[in-house]
């Protein structure tokens, strides 16, 4: 390992240690479904890995290190991957999940898949890359992935766990250091139960952090948990989260927005959407804001809508039918969401095919002619 | 001559409220009719219910359009008849492209008549024309239908509509709103050079200024549902002098 990434690992161990916000929300509710009823239930994540970063910040042997230089796609080792402890006693999540080892990734690549292996895996990516950094990530299980950001670097994952299990929860977790910039772009459509909990940490000046989702959700609950700490001067955050419900599609979201005591510049913004298509869907938004510096610029606004009767009226009036009316709706509020992705063109095509299956409903964008 | 719309003892208006009561109304082919009322009389509510807005649902009378009874007919389907509204407050719609809806609204129309769809090209060219005619800028093919429009700009693009979808009966409800004298001036010139023998106007307005151009065959006042009277330009001139009071057979 060269000089200077065990220098910053033993930088991200530090913040690890000193930080109180290090490690929140390694268990969290998820809301699951159960015989039409939805209730809470306690996930054991392959947990946020505060240890893990203190072992690699040691340079602990039993970890494995894996140095992306030239790959373009890369897949773990297969024997990364435990088996699934089924049917055990206590639950099999939190034992798994405490048994797991932790994969740390140096990327030194500026593109970079990663496939998780089933069904928990935890991974740290070390990203120390100068020119912009593409990730894709896919999972059908639950994951934890802790994204380190060394300053100056640049990363945009790029997310869609259209195909996740049932009951998936992913953690994802980025370090942001100065003048970094982490992006997530995510968009699925979800039939069964998917929690996504990220959170970013701006840990050094000028670092800024961007997450934007589109999802559909039918039958099924779709839950976002979203907190962006601000801990350093001339940080910036966007959340921007727009979900379209469709027959017993549930969808939570949380997002908070924290500013540390003593921080300057802060600019902070959150815009969330739901458009409901059914009378047995609903939404749920719960923004909280924790400002503890005078020295911020902040705005949150969350918006729930029934498929607009408005909307329909004007496009019928012009001669389009009821159906194709609507499906341009749907595709106009899918097509605001997908507004502020970079990479658009990565998730379009199989979100409208995949959404439209679930929701049982065709959606049209209309792009300029 | 046979009527364009014609509309007998018309009840209407939205839950339970009969905002339109015992309406009647003939238009035939070729004439402009205006109808002035005091605000919230219910003349945005008449135009609704003539394109056929279910939230509006008719509880007694008929509508009759080019001869047939549309009474029950679907919003889409008078639309593709050939009835055009010209919205007061033209809705916003973010993330529906500007030029892709009005694409398919054309080729909704042409589908219903049997006819192909338009080429994209040919759509664009004649969109790109009428767009210029209208004084609208060239980044409105890129923008989101009405979405952050200038009130003027919205009462534009609803006559880029009514250029591109050809209509026989053209609603107008308060086109000069949103309007500067100019607007008003460039939009009632393209009113006028639309208007032929085989189509009518429907002017809902306020002010006269739109009448130097487009001649009023007859003006209507409208008060608690109904036209209470009905006469030429004159009657515009009366309103203009002593307010609607006159014409509202003494105080409630
Ligand atoms: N959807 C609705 N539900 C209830 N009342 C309505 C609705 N739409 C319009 N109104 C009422 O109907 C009346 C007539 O409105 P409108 O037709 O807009 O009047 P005008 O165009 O003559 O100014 C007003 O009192 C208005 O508040
Ligand atoms: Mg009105």
């Amino acid at each position: 390992m060269s000089e200077d990434i065990s220098s910053f690992l033993k930088l991200c161990s530090e913040v690890a240690s000193a930080s109180p916000f290090f490690g929140d929300g390694e268990r969290r509710f998820q809301k699951i479904s159960e015989r039409g009823k939805i209730r809470d239930k306690y996930q054991y994540l392959p947990s946020f890995p505060r240890e893990a970063l203190l072992a690699a910040g040691s340079g602990d042997a039993k970890n494995t290190i894996k140095n992306i230089k030239e790959e373009q796609f890369y897949f773990p080792d297969k024997d990364f991957s435990p088996a699934f402890i089924r049917n055990s006693e206590s639950d099999p999540f939190a034992l798994a999940a405490q048994s797991l080892p932790y994969q740390l990734v140096i990327l030194d690549s500026n593109q970079f898949c990663l496939n998780l292996p089933e069904p928990l895996s935890r991974f740290v990516i070390l990203v120390k890359h100068s020119s912009p950094v593409i990730i894709t990530l896919h999972t059908h299980s639950s994951a934890s992935v802790l994204f380190l950001l060394t300053s100056g670097s640049s990363v945009k994952v790029l997310a869609d766990f259209t195909d996740s299990w049932s009951a998936s929860f992913v953690s994802l977790r980025a370090l942001v250091h100065d003048n970094a910039s982490f992006s997530l772009e995510t968009a699925q459509a979800v039939s069964g139960d998917l929690t996504i909990d990220a959170m970013a940490y701006l840990t050094g000046a000028g670092a800024s952090a961007d997450i934007a989702s589109v999802n559909a959700t039918a039958q099924g609950n779709f839950s976002a948990f979203v907190k962006i700490f601000h801990l350093a001067d001339n940080t910036s955050s966007n959340q921007r989260l727009y979900s379209v419900a469709g027959r017993d599609g549930h969808e939570h979201f949380r997002g908070e927005i924290y500013a540390a005591k003593g921080t300057a510049e802060v600019k902070a913004y959150q815009v969330h959407k739901s458009l409901l298509l059914d009378d047995s869907a609903n939404s749920n938004a719960n923004p909280f804001l924790e400002i503890y510096t005078d020295s911020v610029e902040c705005s949150h606004g969350s918006s729930t809508g029934f498929s607009d009767d408005a909307a329909l009226y004007y496009l019928r009036a012009r001669g389009i039918s009821a159906e194709d009316a609507r499906s341009l709706l749907i595709g106009g509020f899918v097509a605001d969401g997908f507004f502020v992705f970079k990479e658009p063109d990565y998730f379009t095509t199989s979100f409208l095919e995949t959404a439209g299956t679930i929701l049982g409903q065709k959606i049209i964008i209309s792009e300029e002619p | 001559m046979n009527s364009l719309l014609q509309i007998e003892s018309l009840i209407a208006g939205p839950s339970e409220t009969n905002i339109i009561n015992e309406l009647n109304l003939t238009i035939r082919p070729g004439e402009v009719h205006v109808i002035m009322g005091p605000n919230g009389a219910g003349k945005s509510t008449l135009s609704a219910v003539i394109t056929g807005r279910e939230d509006y649902p008719v509880r007694g009378g008929r509508v009759y359009f080019k001869g047939e009874d549309i009474t029950q007919l679907p919003m889409e389907e008078r639309a593709r008849r050939g009835i055009f509204l010209s919205h007061q407050s033209p809705l916003a719609i973010p993330g529906v492209n500007n030029l892709q809806f009005l694409r398919f609204a054309v080729n909704s129309h042409r589908k219903a008549h049997g006819e192909d769809e338009m080429k994209p090209g040919d759509f664009l060219k004649k969109a790109r024309e009428y767009m210029a005619l209208l004084g609208l800028p060239e980044d409105f093919s890129r923008r989101s239908l009405n979405d952050g429009f200038s009130g003027g700009e919205k009462k534009r693009n609803e006559i880029l509509q009514m250029l591109m979808l050809q209509p026989d009966l053209v609603i107008l409800d308060e086109i000069d709103s949103g309007l500067d004298v100019d607007g008003i001036a460039t939009i009632s010139g393209i009113i006028k050079n639309y208007h032929n023998k085989n189509r009518a106007l429907l002017l809902i307005t306020h002010y006269q200024k739109i009448f130097e151009t487009i001649k009023p065959d007859y003006v209507h006042i409208f008060a608690k549902g109904k036209i209470v009277k009905t006469g030429g330009a004159e009657l515009a001139a009366l309103v203009d002098a002593g307010g609607f009071e006159q014409f509202l057979g003494g105080k409630e």
